[in-house]
């Protein structure tokens, strides 16, 4: 039997969930290629990056903020690893990419409830110091990844491979955490309602701070896969993934304010933006036109919402 | 007394402009030391190179005064510009009807957006972020990937050109491009403080039910602003166009978040009815010094982004102290 | 036993409090037992909401000691008056609407379901227990807060509080949208409560109430107690003249015309609002005339006023001005009519909180001043003059901005910005409300001298004293209807009383 929370933001996941069948049942016989696994896991790894940023973005977004910095933090994260990993080692390497995506995350969190610094505008300036400091790392795409790691995260076994299950993983571990614990019911409460949050002694600031952090830490996780992916460091890579996170955020059924949404309908929306430009490459449309119908999707959805709130 | 009253009132705005004056000073005075003459001839050019983004900038605090934001202006300044190379073809005799057809189509997308946002009662962010998408894919499309046309040269002047020059487009007097958007923004000027338009901005912005109450449609002001930030917008990518001679693709796609981070700088808030466009032009100002600052000190791109992050950060936390200390 | 029912709770010592220079609360000393029912009355404005706001520690007196549990404390944090056991329940709910009931009553309690996941199935059992255990009707604790309507949420926000197992409960008019029967479900709950050792104190607006329930009231004019005494030891007249005092003597207000005109200026036929359940309104305004309306709560009043300016929409039905058909469809459409309208809330729908005072007077006569769109700078200057003479509107310069001002002179802005538009309808909803004494004496005597201009007027109000004083005629609204009228001068409170409640009056006037 599911409660309150968990039932509804099931029901605002409904559309996304059902244009994706819709999507898959049509290229599975429009398209030859399309029911192959290798394509399958095409999508799979393509998703993985923008579906783990997403999963960020939703918890910063479900507290009533909002994060642009996360593709300059996975560009950030890109740059270290392919920096720095032969001279320091694979791991520790890892670990500070983690740290500093964490950090970054805070400082944000900081920004916006100490500093009384707006969200938009914080995490847009965070955004350009990470975007400075990937420069001043990689002036130009390059650095090296160790091809074990590469062989990893390529490595497939039937339907799974590593991207889907970190993609699982850190799905179900924010599900829990968002749905399950008293931290994720105070970040609704935040998102829904901050001046009642406040009256009810919900502790605001520390709650915002770590869920900028989290989206931080997400983000440096995205960082590595796509290191791993383009085998190099590149500052420039993460450009399109702030508003596509929030794209994918808003079509699975997440209110932009806050406070109604989910985890469920975010991978959803991940899954449907990876998934449109696969779509047009294989039905031979022009792949430019992915723009216009990310665009129409997101206005579809918005006025889904609009519809049910009347 | 009653200075002291608006030295207050404004204090943010001063702020700001001491700021830029600080930074200035430092640059000139310090970092480049230049005889006093060079110093405002590069200055001079400083304001001939930022029209573009004035102008978008300028926009965007209309937008934000109202309640709203635009994340589309950048698509549109880029689409200005593919639209414009491709109507004028180079020709002189194309100039007029090039720049009416874009202009035109810029205002149509913000009735759009406009509509959309106060009809069906959308966020602007969320819409306005559709929008840039689907234009993007649209000039894209329209392109195939290669921007076609050309700007004919003597459009080039309004970029490029400086009154009482000695030649061509050696630095004279004042440039062109600054008497532009000087124009545009002492126009906007005088309707913010002497019309009944700006009452009304301020009014829409800081309680549109109030406002609504008082006799005007918001709705329907509020349509206007976008449609006016989507000129502005077509104006600032028709500006670079005459920059740079041609058109590229996604031009105006740096635009966008420099023009949030001015206005933002400027004093004028996401919430509405507070702040102003002569903020907005320090933060302009002080972000194409930044750039030149930067580019000079040999740091290239990274210092600029690292440079304008922690100033944002400073600057709008001493914003918010002061705004807070005064409620 | 008795000896624990007679200890005293909560005791204030001298409690004083100024806000910008006005004193809201002169030495108060007052005191609450263990298990007792306290009601606090008073009128708009006597202090009443700064009082259990230092109690609850959401503002700190200037002077004074309050003795908790007889523990003297000079200031207490919200945080330090939740662990005393104070619990405020305010007007405005602080329940969040995209949770479940269940999960709003144990909002900041979870860790009595799990550690680090919450058990939400028995956190949903538990509170469907509570919920029936102690609430009358029926309800699913599933639904999300948002769908419940208003009395549910008052009651649920009451229950929340209660689990709290607080010492002191506080309630902020908590009665004031519900219907007879709900009143009787949340009383219940409160004796309860009161029989688990819970101390009640409570806000109230109606004195019958207080008589069912407390054992005690206070009475607050002006930031004085005026009363303090057993409710079995007193009157309801006794209490009204605590409340009012001064006022009784009516020197407050204006003398009414010895005649009213016949011109029918705004005339009602038969309109409805099908959204708001407004039916069957007849209504003649005539010339000069000042017309109060009274009810209770969401009868439907607020939005007969609002549709008399184009918020609202009339469904069906006629109304005339000057004898004309008109069709209201929005404020502007209104205001050429000649009809102004101020509304309940001053920040919400009365001014821009953050443009000038200079602005918001002439927010609504722009183009008295402006030629072709461009301002007059000096036709500016002098109708804002004017407008702040005219009211004596107490402001360092027109160019601060509107929320620095007092809430009194907040509205004689909004005032002069309507009489701006020489109005030949005038609708206020609650015009007095959050405005000092001194600020109402001016206001009556305004509206007496609008109204002897010829200009007509409708008030809208839950002050009864403030209605019976200034009305030549009372209107009584309940669910939706016009239910009787009196005349000002034969008005009395218990007649409004009476037909406010919905009942019939044995002899009409």
């Amino acid at each position: 039997m599911l409660e309150g929370s968990l039932k509804r933001q099931i029901n605002l996941a409904i559309p996304v969930y059902t244009i994706i069948i819709i999507m898959t049942v049509a290229g599975a016989i429009g398209s030859e290629y399309f029911r192959t696994l290798n394509n399958y896991h095409n999508i799979i790894y393509r998703v993985a990056a923008i579906a783990i940023v997403s999963l960020g973005q939703t918890v910063v977004m479900l507290a009533g903020g909002i994060d642009l910095s996360v593709g300059n933090v996975l560009a950030l994260s890109s740059c270290i690893l392919a920096t720095y990993n032969t001279s320091f080692g694979l791991f520790p390497t890892i670990l500070v990419t983690l740290i500093i995506g964490l950090l970054i995350g805070v400082i944000n969190g900081f920004g916006e409830t100490k500093l009384g610094v707006p969200p938009m505008v914080m995490t847009l300036a965070t955004m350009s110091i990470a975007k400075g400091l990937s420069l001043l790392i990689r002036p130009t795409p390059g650095g090296s990844i160790p091809y074990g790691m590469y062989k990893f995260f390529d490595y497939k076994w039937g339907l799974l491979s590593f991207p889907l299950i970190l993609i699982l993983l850190l799905g179900s571990t924010l599900f829990l955490i968002i749905h399950c614990t008293k931290f994720g019911r105070y970040i609704f409460c935040i998102g829904g309602n901050k001046l009642n949050a406040k009256k009810n002694g919900i502790p605001i600031v520390k709650i915002k701070i770590t869920s900028y952090a989290i989206c931080g830490l997400l983000a440096a996780i995205a960082g590595i896969i796509m290191s791993v992916r383009i085998s190099s460091g590149d500052a420039l890579i993460g450009e399109t993934f702030a508003l596509d996170s929030i794209t994918a955020v808003v079509i699975g059924g997440t209110a932009m304010m806050g406070g109604e949404g989910g985890i469920v309908g975010t991978l959803g929306g991940a899954l449907l933006i990876a998934m449109i430009s696969n779509f047009l490459n294989l039905l031979g449309i022009n792949p430019m036109t992915q723009y216009i119908i990310k665009g129409l999707i997101l206005v579809i959805a918005l006025a889904g919402k609009v519809k049910k709130s009347d | 007394m009653k200075f002291f009253n608006i030295f207050k009132r404004n204090l943010i705005v001063f702020s700001i402009y001491i700021l830029l004056i600080i930074i200035a000073i430092v640059f000139y005075g310090l970092i480049i030391r230049l005889p006093l003459s060079k110093s405002i001839a590069h200055f001079l050019d400083l304001i001939r190179q930022v029209a573009p983004l004035s102008l978008i900038s300028l926009g965007q605090t209309l937008v934000l005064l109202v309640g709203g934001i635009d994340l589309s202006v950048g698509a549109i300044a880029s689409l200005a510009n593919i639209l414009s190379a491709n109507f004028m073809k180079g020709e002189v005799s194309l100039i007029p009807i090039s720049v009416f057809l874009t202009l035109t189509i810029c205002i149509l997308i913000g009735f759009i957006s406009g509509i959309v946002i106060v009809k069906v009662k959308m966020p602007p962010f969320l819409i306005t972020l559709a929008m840039s998408s689907v234009i993007r894919g649209a000039y894209l499309l329209y392109t195939g990937g290669a921007p076609r046309g050309g700007i004919a040269n003597e459009f080039r002047s309004i970029a490029r050109e400086w009154i009482g020059s000695p030649i061509g487009n050696a630095p004279g007097i004042f440039p062109v491009a600054g008497i532009v958007w000087i124009a545009v923004f002492v126009a906007l000027l005088f309707a913010i403080n002497k019309t009944i338009f700006g009452v009304e901005l301020y009014a829409v912005g800081g309680n549109p039910r109030t406002a609504w109450l008082s006799g005007f449609n918001p709705n329907k002001f509020t349509i206007g602003i976008y449609m006016l930030s989507a000129t502005l917008a077509g104006m600032s990518g028709l500006m670079h166009s005459a920059l740079i001679g041609g058109a590229l693709l996604h031009v105006g796609d740096p635009y966008l978040l420099d023009s949030i981070a001015a206005t933002c700088m400027g004093g004028t808030t996401f919430d509405g009815g507070v702040g102003g466009i002569v903020g907005t032009i320090a933060g302009v100002l002080i972000i194409q010094l930044l750039n030149a600052i930067t580019t000079i000190m040999g740091m290239k791109e990274t210092g600029k982004y690292i440079v304008l992050g922690l100033l944002i950060i400073a600057i709008l936390s001493i914003n918010h102290l002061i705004a807070s200390s005064r409620r | 036993m008795r000896s624990d029912s007679k200890k005293i709770l909560i005791k204030c010592e001298n409690i004083s409090k100024s806000f910008f220079g006005n004193k809201v609360l002169h030495n108060i000393d007052l005191e609450c037992r263990v298990g007792e029912i306290l009601a606090l009355i008073g009128e708009n404005g006597a202090g009443k909401s700064t009082l259990i706001n230092i109690i609850s520690g959401n503002l700190q007196a200037d002077n004074g000691t309050i003795y908790y549990s007889g523990i003297p404390k000079k200031m207490l944090s919200p945080q330090q008056a939740r662990e005393e056991g104070i619990v405020v329940v305010h007007q405005q709910l602080s329940l969040i609407p995209e949770l479940s009931v269940a999960e709003n009553l144990f909002l900041g309690q979870e860790s009595k379901f799990g550690g680090l996941f919450i058990r939400n199935k028995e956190l949903h059992f538990i509170a469907q227990k509570e919920v029936n255990e102690n609430v009358k009707f029926n309800l699913d604790v599933r639904k999300t807060v948002s769908s419940l309507s208003p009395a549910e949420k008052q009651i649920i926000e009451i229950l929340k509080a209660w689990l709290n197992k607080p010492k002191l409960m506080i309630l902020d008019e908590p009665t004031s949208s519900l219907s007879l029967e709900e009143v009787n479900h949340l009383f219940s709950l409160l004796l309860k409560l009161k029989e688990g050792g819970t101390s009640i104190v409570f806000i109230t607006h109606r004195l019958d109430e207080l008589f069912t329930i407390s054992d005690k009231v206070v009475v607050l004019k002006d930031g004085f107690i005026t009363k303090k005494t057993s409710v079995k030891d007193v009157k309801k007249n006794e209490l009204i003249s605590a409340m009012v005092g001064r006022k009784f003597s009516s020197e407050i207000f204006p003398q009414r015309p010895k005649e009213i005109s016949n011109e029918v200026v705004l005339k009602i036929n038969n309109g409805n609002v099908k959204e708001k359940k407004l039916r069957n309104i007849n209504l003649d305004l005539h010339k000069g005339e000042i017309v109060g309306i009274a009810g209770l709560e969401g009868q439907g009043q607020r939005d007969l006023a609002r549709a008399l300016f184009g918020i609202e929409k009339f469904s069906s039905g006629e109304v005339y001005i000057f004898g004309k058909q008109v069709k209201l469809f929005s404020p502007a459409h209104a205001m050429k009519h000649r009809i102004a309208f101020i509304p309940d809330d001053r920040d919400l729908e009365g001014i821009v909180k953050y443009m000038s005072v200079g602005d918001n007077l002439i927010l609504a006569t722009l183009n008295q001043i402006s030629h072709m769109g461009i301002i007059r700078n000096s036709k500016k200057i002098e109708s804002i003059k004017k407008g702040m003479k005219q009211l004596s509107i107490k402001a360092d310069s027109p160019q601060i901005e509107i929320n620095h001002l007092s809430g009194g002179n907040q509205q004689k802005v909004i005032f002069s910005k309507w009489i701006k538009t020489r109005p030949m309808i005038f609708i206020l909803h609650e015009p007095t409300r959050g405005v000092d004494i001194e600020t109402k004496e001016e206001i009556y005597k305004l509206l007496r001298k609008l109204a002897n201009e010829g200009i007509s007027i409708i008030i809208v109000s839950s002050d009864m004293i403030e209605l019976i004083g200034i009305s030549d005629r009372i209107i009584v609204m309940y669910e939706g209807e016009l239910v009787g009228e009196l005349f000002g001068k034969n008005a009395t409170e218990e007649k409004i009383m009476i037909l406010i409640s919905g009942e019939t009056m044995e002899n009409d006037s």
